[in-house]
């Protein structure tokens, strides 16, 4: 009986408990900015400046950090509704096609106009990747993750396997030019250097596309051309298929089918890999003493052998459907950060910058000489196809790259059904 | 044995109203909150199914009848995926409510230290599936991972545990019934704990071995829960997502290519949240009619 | 003899508690372990609490924590009850026949993905977005499908003579579920219990996108861990021992319950 009249209070009480213990906090007076950011440095070191933005400008910013991955989900989810918690946004370029068809984007340009914001000092190839799309500025570049070459400079020097390359090859030991060179090299090094000779990201998915991208470019091939239609089957792409699946299978790690960016670091970082293709900002993290001893002062950055490697970075936008109000502190926060001045600020702490003149700051080029190969890589990078399924196409071609590099389909073929999967989804986007 | 209800035993039967009504009491607020939280994104979900609802064109308009389903359908990987999933599930099941059973019963037979082993039963259950994956991504790294280097030290080569198709299947197979195991032997051990006495200490008398009454004792009066135990875990299986995610997004190739994660990659990779639902939805419709025909067998020979 | 009959099961169950217990235990190693040495076959190479140091006062991992109590806490507690007296409705009156059996349990095989945009409206719609009493909402209404059905097999088991004899002696049906089914159903309603929360402590998919940053649960805050500078796994493994730590205590609790359960099933 007792239980009877018992259970719905109980109940209640429980309710009434927990609305107040999970009651979300009082809205403030003040304007905050909420910003999803990827879990990077480049978002801590933003981060620590956030006070003095706050002291400037009297404007709070939040940052949330959370995993690749799942920032896109979590975006998408809050875009589409009537308005999103998120009201400064980190964009991927991989969705700097998605975001401003889906039309969640507003127009920059008479920010730019009202403040009278310097564009030209951007690096152009970042200005298409995450600034304009189809004519319209909805991006601001915030910093870039372009594709090149990390390698051991102390193997290629050392006495003994020179020699041994030599006697095996007839040529001279030294840093490749041509994207067969370096496979041949990775190989070499695979079999007779004791380390392996290229730490490779075979898993399916942005991994392996994006390393591959660096392979296609550099033997000439490309996605599409210049009037946007699919160019990716060419003989250029089926060579440079082929010398991906040799080098995965003959010149990389153990497990390189499924390993990703953190698998190949921690080789790198061991001191058991000769090279990887990787994000440049890569080095000073492989190059620190405290976290690999074993790397550290041993290694250096090039251009993919080949000219070309691929672009990448992020860019920060404003969602459209917000009130001009927090539009404008967005965008105050945005001509901040990416300022001259911060903009500095950020590079002597290893922020890869967008900006050409920062690549030619003095002080930065004092404290980071390598920002010089930096530079040729950022500028000389082509971008994959950006476009409204950017990331899905990421999977598409994973999928085709997975079944060559494991054997399963042959390099031809799957150039081809890759290039017809790129070409479904930008009808798909048409 | 029959399941008991109201009417079937009964001798004096009340007013049918009367009896109906305290069931649909008893059941009311639990229909009701299912109904709202659960229910109402359903039928949304049913009716993006049919719709032109992508990520990029946020509308339904126009209806667009089963052209989702078909275009899906028309998809060979799709179907990869489905008898990938069919033979996921199996497998997984099967190992578990067999491993499951066994430790439930020597669980039951043993009187001290139950304790302790319960306690170490609910770790792998107590990690989120996306921690599962991380931490035995750790362990099988192949060149890295301590299991490999235990085998290198043993004198083994390594082996590329999540990079060979077929082999990626199978681990993926292992850590999911690795950590979904507990969770049967949980449910099988309330259930043999809640076994009445009394037929044992009649089959004793009648001088049955405990082989004998194991197979016509044990196993008939555990079948209610032995089946709701294998029917949850059907439909846990079949909905693995998070250690495809993780550990192998699919691949190598398409070895691990689960259905789930095909209806992730359709809505939120390819934009097409009604693609995604259509998946998903024949997805339901494979597991209900699975669960529906394994509720039958089971329950028709009581 | 009747030695060798005890020491065989607890053979077995010894090695099957190590093929359980030999990952988390290297979890647990490397949780003390510095990053950079993660991956090392030694042992101890260096032991250090940095990584937990690390969990709660960079990345707020006391709040994670806080929330995914309240969130699988208040889920369960809501939602046991109600999946008893659902479960009991179903198992006894056959509520809906055998449709709304497998309708309600159908609610449970769509994947998770498919709801998660129109749970999120339905949410925002309620106000219910960023906060955690919106979880234990949520969580409470979609462990109750696998709870119901839990419950159901247990009920079915239990003698319908015991309540009956209740009912004789003047209880109400309401009073027999609550003072006879529900003492005998003990080990039935544990592991119901244990289930539901560690369901509610370990989701994903509807954390990330029901919750903000004040909100989010531990398996949101693990996964934000992982960033593409690399997985940091030790942190992580720390973060999971963490996470691991009070679903044992809590299973400990109930198990003592089901020990309780064990005597009263042997009264007929």
């Amino acid at each position: 009986m007792r239980f009877k009249k018992l259970m719905p209070w109980l109940g209640g009480a429980a309710m009434a408990a927990l609305m107040a213990a999970g009651a979300p906090t009082a809205q403030a007076d003040q304007i905050t900015l909420h910003a999803l950011m990827e879990d990077v440095p480049e978002s801590q070191i933003i981060e620590a400046m956030l006070p003095e933005f706050e002291k400037e400008t009297g404007i709070k910013v939040e940052f949330q950090r959370l995993v690749y991955s799942e920032m896109h989900d979590k975006l998408v989810t809050q875009l589409t509704g009537s308005s999103s918690f998120y009201n400064v946004l980190e964009v991927d370029f991989l969705w700097a096609g998605e975001f401003p068809e889906a039309g969640w984007l507003a127009d920059l340009q008479p920010f730019v106009d009202k403040t009278n914001f310097d564009l030209k000092p951007f690096i152009p190839a970042m200005m298409d990747l995450v600034g304009r799309h189809k004519g319209t500025l909805y991006m601001i570049p915030m910093y870039n993750y372009s594709m090149g070459l990390i390698y051991r400079t102390d193997l290629l020097g050392d006495a003994k396997i020179q020699a041994a390359y030599k006697s095996a090859t007839g040529k001279d030991l030294k840093l490749p030019e041509t994207l067969a060179d370096y496979v041949e090299l990775a190989k070499f090094m695979n079999a007779n250097g004791g380390v392996t000779g290229s730490a490779m990201q075979g898993q399916r998915g942005d991994p392996n596309s994006m390393e591959f991208s660096n392979y296609l470019f550099s033997s000439g091939g490309a996605y599409l051309d210049k009037h946007g239609k699919v160019a990716l089957n060419s003989p250029e792409a089926v060579k440079a298929l082929e010398l991906y699946v040799d080098n995965i299978q003959h010149g990389a790690q153990k497990g390189a089918l499924s390993a990703t960016l953190d698998d190949t670091f921690r080789l790198m970082c061991d001191g058991k890999a000769w090279s990887m293709v990787t994000y440049w900002w890569m080095l000073p993290q492989v190059d620190d003493k405290t976290k690999c001893p074993n790397a550290a002062g041993k290694v250096a950055l090039s251009v993919m052998p080949g000219g070309h490697g691929e672009s990448g970075g992020w860019g920060w936008a404003i969602p459209k459907n917000e009130t001009p109000e927090i539009q404008d502190a967005a965008w105050k926060f945005i001509s901040w950060v990416q300022g001259e001045k911060i903009s500095i600020a950020r590079a002597l702490q290893g922020h890869a910058p967008v900006r050409q003149d920062v690549y030619e700051n003095a002080e930065v080029l004092a404290k980071y000489p390598y920002y010089k190969q930096a530079e040729a890589v950022v500028s000389s990078g082509e971008p994959f196809p950006v476009f409204a399924y950017s990331a899905q196409y990421e999977d598409v071609l994973g999928r085709q790259l997975s079944l060559a590099a494991s054997g399963e389909a042959k390099p031809a073929d799957a150039i081809k059904s890759a290039a017809d999967g790129l070409d479904d989804l930008l009808k798909k986007s048409q | 044995m029959a399941t008991d209800t109201i009417d079937s035993t009964r001798r004096r039967r009340p007013p049918p109203d009367r009896w109906v009504m305290t069931g649909w009491k008893f059941a009311a607020p639990g229909l009701a909150l299912i109904t709202i939280v659960i229910g109402l994104p359903l039928l949304y979900a049913l009716l993006l199914t049919i719709s032109s609802f992508t990520l990029l064109h946020p509308r339904f308009h126009p209806f667009i009848g089963l052209e989702n389903f078909r275009r899906v359908m028309s998809d060979e990987y799709f179907w990869h995926s489905v008898w990938l999933t069919i033979k996921y599930s199996s497998f997984t099941v099967v190992f578990e409510f067999l491993l499951g059973l066994g430790v439930a019963l020597l669980l039951n037979r043993v009187v001290r230290a139950k304790a302790i082993y319960f306690a170490i039963l609910t770790i792998p259950m107590a990690m989120s599936p996306v921690s599962v994956a991380l931490i035995w991504h750790m362990l099988l790294q192949p060149n890295l991972g301590i299991v490999n280097e235990l085998l290198q030290a043993a004198g083994i080569e390594g082996v590329d545990w999540l990079g060979e198709s077929n082999l990626a299947f199978w681990s993926v197979v292992f850590i999911d019934v690795w950590q979904q195991v507990s969770f049967v032997i949980l449910i099988l051990a309330a259930g043999l704990a809640s076994l009445p006495k009394d037929p044992y200490e009649a089959a004793a008398v009648d001088g049955a071995t405990s082989l004998q009454q194991f197979w016509y004792l044990t196993l008939p009066l555990l079948r209610p829960v032995a089946a709701i135990a294998v029917i949850i875990q059907l439909i846990n299986e079949f909905r693995t997502y998070d250690l495809v995610y993780v550990l192998t997004k699919g691949g190598p190739g398409i070895a691990t290519e689960l259905l789930s994660y095909f209806a992730y990659k359709r809505a939120f990779l390819g934009l097409a949240i009604n693609e995604g639902a259509a998946v998903s939805f024949v997805l339901l419709v494979m597991v209900l009619a699975l669960t529906v025909v394994f509720f039958r067998i089971v329950t028709r020979k009581a | 003899m009747k030695r060798l009959g005890s020491l065989v099961p607890h053979l077995l169950l010894a090695l099957f508690s190590l093929y359980i217990l030999l990952p988390p235990l290297w979890v647990l190693r490397t949780s003390f372990v510095p990053d950079s040495m993660a991956y090392k076959m030694a042992l101890f190479p260096d032991v250090t609490l940095a990584n937990y140091i690390k969990l709660f006062a960079k990345d707020a991992f006391a709040l994670a924590y806080q929330d995914s109590l309240i969130a699988a806490g208040g889920a369960t507690l809501l939602g046991l009850p109600i999946a008893a007296m659902t479960g009991y409705a179903f198992a006894r009156y056959r509520t809906g026949g055998q449709a709304s059996r497998f309708l309600v349990l159908a609610t449970q095989m769509l994947p998770p993905v498919a709801l998660v945009l129109p749970v999120f409206g339905l949410f925002r719609v309620a106000g219910l977005t960023n906060s955690v009493t919106g979880l234990v909402i949520a969580y409470g209404a979609m462990n109750l499908p696998f709870l119901t059905w839990i419950l159901m097999g247990f009920f079915e088991g239990v003698p319908i003579e015991l309540e009956w004899a209740a009912q004789v002696d003047g209880a109400t049906v309401w009073g027999a579920f609550w003072r006879i089914v529900i003492p005998v159903s003990l080990p039935g309603l544990a592991a119901a219990s244990v289930l539901g929360f560690i369901l509610a402590w370990n989701e994903f998919l509807f954390a990330l996108i029901l919750t903000g940053p004040t909100t989010a649960t531990i398996p949101v805050a693990l996964a934000g861990l992982q960033s593409s500078n690399g997985v940091e796994i030790a942190e992580i493994s720390a973060g999971v021992v963490l996470a691991v730590v009070p679903l044992i205590i809590a299973s400990r609790l109930i198990q003592r319950h089901l020990v309780r359960g064990l005597t009263f099933g042997a009264i007929k």
